[in-house]
């Protein structure tokens, strides 16, 4: 039997490739810098339409606040009530997509 | 008088209306963490780009400030 290969990803050269073209995309595009840009990416769960919205308008397009480094914390909680409040305050989907975030 | 046939076929079913605009097959609209600090540590002129990529992981986002026309 083969053994389990590690969850911990390595991502593939094309997805590398492809987010390095993005953030060269949106460092011009909005006049910022990498640390900006990557952070920004970072708090919006690595999706490039809110990353966009969110650095063009100041806010989510969804309504929801972006991820803190506090929030992420609690992510890894597990206490019920915990997670409510993360729920309540980003909404199911965007805690689903968080979690795998945090694990890709 | 006989149905339509439908205008879509069952294989080419978009997987979100809300993601409905033209983009090339395969094209990712969201980058995994690790994704990020490859590309992070690709553009970055830092030395020690890893912790770099981690302290801003670790840190709030706040929009950088915008120098006044007028100084």
């Amino acid at each position: 039997q083969e053994e389990e290969k590690p969850i911990r990803s390595c991502p593939s050269p094309t997805e590398v490739a492809d987010a390095v073209k993005t953030v060269q995309h949106f460092m011009e595009e909005f006049s910022m810098d990498l640390s900006t840009v990557t952070q920004a990416f970072l708090k919006n769960s690595g999706e490039v339409e809110a990353t966009s919205y969110f650095l063009h308008n100041s806010q989510r397009l969804d309504g929801y606040p972006i991820w803190s480094r506090q929030d992420d914390l609690d992510l890894q909680k597990a206490d019920e009530n915990v997670r409510s409040k993360l729920i309540a305050k980003f909404g199911a989907q965007n805690v689903v997509k968080r979690v795998a975030f945090r694990k890709s | 008088v006989a149905k339509q046939p439908p205008a879509v076929a069952p294989d080419s079913v978009e997987m979100s209306s809300k993601d409905s605009e033209r983009q090339p097959p395969g094209t990712v609209t969201t980058y995994g963490i690790s994704a990020l600090r490859e590309a992070f540590k690709t553009l970055s002129n830092s030395q020690d780009s890893d912790a770099a990529f981690t302290k801003l992981d670790e840190t709030d986002f706040s929009f950088p400030k915008q120098l006044s026309p007028s100084v």
